[in-house]
């Protein structure tokens, strides 16, 4: 019982010495959030461990499952963060001043021009370069060339397209196709934009209007055309349902592309989520991570060194990382360039559909901003209540939380 | 028990339904169970094709071994061996810091014992949820995030069982107690030497009930525990989902996050019983 | 515990506290006491503190940010605070009867059967032993997925019915979500009944058949009576876990609110603390609805103790 209570008195002091791992002169901590296809894994370990093993320091890897975002933000407040972490493309607005490392100085003009504009805009906070773009992911339809043929149909270039397609090749067991489970997925964003909704410009909130309202009826017209497969186990991010035949067509991302040539060689193809009617333009977001360094990292240098040296420099690591293991559209021309697509793959299709039809919304629609939003679909397309005065009153709640201080 | 006369009666019709509904109550209780184990030996598309199939013939044996040793980036063993770690770790201190209170609560003079009782209760009041949190943050500061004190230690002050053990010594006999002060013994010395060994009932009672509930803990080992070299085994299920893999791999992995319960409720279930009955008419 | 025949006998005159005894005392209890105030008060007192500040991104107390009661007033003007509290109330309301009635009329029935008790009572209990993650994964993909192949839908299709959507249409999801806190906690539920059940002393129901009472008759006015303490004790516990439900919730549904708001009215109330505290780092806000949820708890806690007049204890 003594040494239990030594334990105890040590332990609520606050000495971590008891567990403390021995260091060697320099570490280095890493996170990513878990990644699902095969090897991605075994090659973020083997970036690390390749470059630490160069420059003789030690890199620890977390590879962190569940709620990734929350817990970098709670580490992050709580001064525990890592000293270098990836984060989803495009929500810079997330961190606060002070808690990510500027990076301008890892970049010259040539390298800056070498990223696509989306990237650059999504690695920019406040005027300073704060972030590195790894990949771009892109939403596109998939759809299964074989019975789009036998139904005699084309691959849909419009919504009303689509929705006639999705009924026909409802058959049996199998639904026309997937959208997320909750008949909306990632087109909460999507169809508006499809549309040609602009969700909000300056400090105004602009998505009050009826093509909103008229995009959100239509995708409640989809959910309750009975062709759309809903309650699958899994979500729209994995290609799972397509594959195993529940349905014909499914919005994925362009990274399940190798898994479908896996299971079905030929017979997929992919086109962008097509406009709305002749007033809009097919739309998708220009997704994917970046790399930061946090701001506060006692090895900040180094850091930004393993940055610069492995995800800069060289377009190796690049190269592996948006072509081995799932497919993702390289942000950069360089890497573009020395990944080589067959130009009429899907590979090239999807890089294609991001560089033509991405949108993105300004950093400021997030957090409980965005959240009066998407709150809000749900309602409007799985329930039977007036859209309009539901995108009224969203509106209304997102413009009042961005008045907030 | 009494003996009855002993005379050849048909079976009431009452048994049969009595029975009956046990058997169906019992079946459905354990089915989920088989849906588990089934699943977790059967090719995927058998488990969604159109044929319904009652069990895979033959079963997917090799499932087993592949999800232990060699599945989805995730390491399943490790996952119960971090599991069974913090789970006796904070079965141990958690039962025994909580005796040690109970003991002194209920049977050593102090003045100001009912207040201290009180602040035990209180605390018992508070929602978890109030203290996610500030705990995490907590924890943050001493710097035990990603380490197993961070998980264990912050999870093993159970002021339930502290009262649970109250309620229990409080029925504790003086006599024994008195002879051993009597014999010289300190009061510490009584409960190490008197109260402890004699309430092997209760501490196994509370200690297997202590187990169940760590081993199940999911949020808490998640949030503090990032490292995946300290993942217990529920996060390494959760962990599944995440990745592509295919259902006979969720499957297999439940099973094998709940089999070793199964074996512990199998081997302790007196005392399971036991601890319920206890917390029940004390509680 | 009675079934240590141990004779009692606190009666007997209690020995005097000394400094000896002082010293014993806080040895004792120490551990124990030292840890609750490290890892509740302390949390506590922090949360309450950051509760009425600005906290975004931050978790250092800071009089600079000081906000008042700003947090509160905010989270009491968001619509789906209150649609949580709905979603919170319903699955209560729901989760709460079920387990009592259905725990008590499992533990009559185990207990009116000799042969085989203890098997029917294992097999009712084993449930305990999965933790909501893995019960969740059962229920959401093996038997209530909304495709033809969910255990569910197999069996509705054994009728002619068309697969139901199962957690994604009001009501059928409630059907997943109560049918699966059933399953993990009945259990419990039946074994505390069993208990009591064996407390009530044989000769009274002796007594009742002698006097001609049926058996419909005698669990009246006999074992409910008797039985109160105990349905008290677990009213307490379900409604306090029913209402700090989170993760069969989190697991069944998925992450993401747009797929709740469909088919529930909201997302039950420790998922919006989750989501405002954690997930959007506004740690200010989410323990100010923390707090008030804990203030919503001990209101009911309060209230039953009004209603059923807690203090009162047979056993003693």
């Amino acid at each position: 019982m003594r040494r239990s209570t030594c334990f105890m008195l040590t332990a609520l002091l606050g000495s971590s010495t008891l567990f403390a791992v021995a260091q060697n002169n320099l570490t280095l901590t890493h996170w990513w959030h878990v990644y699902g296809a095969d090897g991605q894994k075994d090659a973020v370990y083997r970036y690390d461990a390749e470059y630490a093993k160069a420059n003789n320091l030690k890199i620890e890897v977390s590879w962190i499952p569940g709620d990734y975002t929350s817990k970098l933000r709670a580490a992050l407040a709580a001064g525990t963060a890592p000293d270098i972490f990836e984060y989803p493309a495009g929500t810079l607005e997330d961190f606060a001043d002070g808690q990510l490392a500027n990076l301008d100085d890892l970049f010259t003009p040539a390298l800056k021009r070498d990223f696509s504009p989306t990237a650059l805009q999504q690695m920019t906070r406040n005027g300073r370069i704060q972030a590195v773009k790894m990949h771009s992911d892109v939403a596109v339809v998939f759809y299964r060339k074989s019975l789009l043929k036998a139904a005699g149909l084309q691959p849909p270039k419009t919504f009303a397209e689509l929705l006639a397609a999705s009924k026909k090749l409802t058959q049996g067991n199998r639904k026309g196709l997937f959208v997320g489970n909750n008949g909306v997925g990632p087109l909460d964003q999507i169809m508006p934009w499809s549309a040609g909704v602009t969700f909000m410009q300056g400090n105004k909130i602009t998505y009050n209007t009826p093509r909103t309202v008229k995009a959100l009826q239509s995708l409640r017209e989809l959910k309750n055309s009975g062709s759309l497969l809903v309650g699958a186990p899994a979500d729209w991010y994995e290609i799972n349902p397509f594959l195993q035949g529940q349905v014909a067509m499914q919005l994925c991302g362009a990274w399940a592309i190798g898994r479908a040539r896996e299971a079905l060689g030929d017979d997929f193809g992919i086109v962008p989520w097509p406009a709305l009617d002749a007033q809009g333009k097919p739309a998708t977001w220009d997704g994917g991570f970046v790399m930061m360094v946090n701001a506060k990292s006692k090895n900040l240098a180094a850091a930004k060194a393993y940055i610069k040296k492995v995800w800069l420099d060289s377009t190796a690591v690049p190269v592996d990382w948006n072509t081995k293991y799932e497919f993702h559209v390289p942000p950069r021309k360089s890497v573009a360039t020395a990944a080589n697509f067959d130009p009429s793959g899907p590979e090239a299709a999807a890089a294609n559909v991001l560089n033509r039809y991405a949108r993105q919304n300004p950093a400021a629609f997030a957090g409980s901003v965005a959240d009066a939003y998407y709150n809000m679909v749900g309602k409007a397309v799985n329930g039977t209540g007036d859209i309009a005065a539901l995108v009224k009153a969203a509106a209304a709640q997102s413009q009042q939380e961005l008045a907030r201080p | 028990m009494r003996a009855w006369p002993v005379k050849r009666k048909p079976i009431p019709p009452g048994r049969v339904a009595l029975y009956a509904a046990l058997i169906l109550l019992a079946f459905l209780f354990l089915f989920p169970f088989f849906l588990t184990v089934r699943n977790g030996l059967m090719a995927d598309r058998d488990i969604i094709g159109d044929q319904f199939i009652l069990f895979p013939l033959p079963p997917h044996w090799e499932y087993l071994p592949q999800t232990l040793f060699d599945s989805r980036d995730v390491n399943i063993l490790l996952g119960l061996r971090n599991s069974a770690v913090v789970a006796a770790l904070q079965t141990f201190f958690g039962v025994l810091f909580a005796s040690m209170a109970g003991y002194a609560l209920a049977r050593v003079p102090f003045r100001g014992k009912s207040l201290v009782l009180g602040f035990i209760l209180a605390t018992m009041l508070v929602p978890g949820i109030v203290l996610f949190i500030p705990k995490f943050v907590l924890v943050a500061k001493l710097g035990w995030v990603n380490t197993l004190q961070g998980i264990v230690v912050p999870e093993m002050f159970s002021a339930f069982n502290a009262f649970m053990f109250r309620q229990y010594y409080l029925d504790f006999p003086r006599d024994m107690e008195e002879a051993g002060r009597v014999d010289g013994l300190s009061w510490t010395g009584v409960y190490r030497q008197l109260a402890l060994p004699n309430s092997k009932g209760i501490l196994t009672a509370l200690g297997v009930l202590t187990f169940i509930s760590s081993w199940n803990s999911f949020l808490w080992p998640l949030t503090v525990g990032q490292n995946e070299k300290l993942w217990t085994v529920q996060v390494a299920v959760s962990a599944y989902n995440n990745t592509n893999a295919s259902y006979h791999e969720i499957f297999m992995s439940s099973v094998i996050a709940v089999v070793p319960l199964v074996v512990v409720f199998l081997l302790f279930q007196r005392w399971i019983i036991e601890g319920v009955k206890f917390t029940g008419s004390k509680g | 515990m009675r079934s240590l025949n141990l004779p009692t006998s606190r009666s007997q005159r209690a020995p005097r506290p000394d400094r000896s005894a002082t010293w014993a005392f806080w040895g004792l209890v120490g551990p124990l006491v030292m840890g609750l105030i490290v890892f509740t008060i302390v949390p506590l007192v922090w949360g309450f503190a950051l509760s009425f500040q600005n906290a975004r991104g931050t978790i250092e107390f800071d009089v600079s940010r000081w906000v008042g009661l700003d947090n509160f007033r905010r989270t009491l003007a968001d619509p789906a605070f209150r649609e949580s509290l709905i979603t919170g109330a319903l699955y209560a309301a729901l989760v709460v009867p079920l387990t009592l009635v259905f725990g008590l009329a499992l533990a009559l029935l185990v207990n009116s059967v000799r042969r085989g008790q203890a098997f029917f009572r294992t097999a009712l209990f084993m449930p305990t032993a999965v933790s909501f993650v893995v019960g969740a994964l059962i229920w959401k993909i093996g038997l209530f997925n909304g495709l033809s192949f969910g255990i569910a839908n197999t069996v509705l299709g054994l009728f002619g019915w068309d697969p139901i959507v199962w957690t994604l249409t009001s009501p059928w999801v409630w059907v997943v979500l109560v049918s699966l806190r059933l399953w993990l906690t009945l259990g419990f539920n039946m074994l505390i009944f069993l208990a009591g059940l064996k407390e009530v002393p044989a000769q009274l129901y002796e007594a009742a058949r002698i006097d001609g009472a049926s058996s419909w008759q005698s669990f009246w006015g006999i074992t409910f009576p008797l039985l109160r303490n105990t349905s008290i004790f677990l009213l307490f516990v379900n409604v306090i876990g029913a209402l700090q439900a989170f993760d069969e919730f989190y697991n069944v549904l998925g992450s993401g609110v747009s797929s709740l708001s469909s088919s529930l009215a909201g997302r039950p109330p420790i998922w919006y603390i989750y989501d405002t505290g954690f997930a959007t780092a506004d740690y200010g806000r989410g323990s100010a609805s923390a707090f008030l949820l804990a203030g919503i708890i001990l209101l009911a806690t309060l209230l039953q103790v009004r209603l059923f007049g807690l203090g009162q204890r047979q056993n003693d």
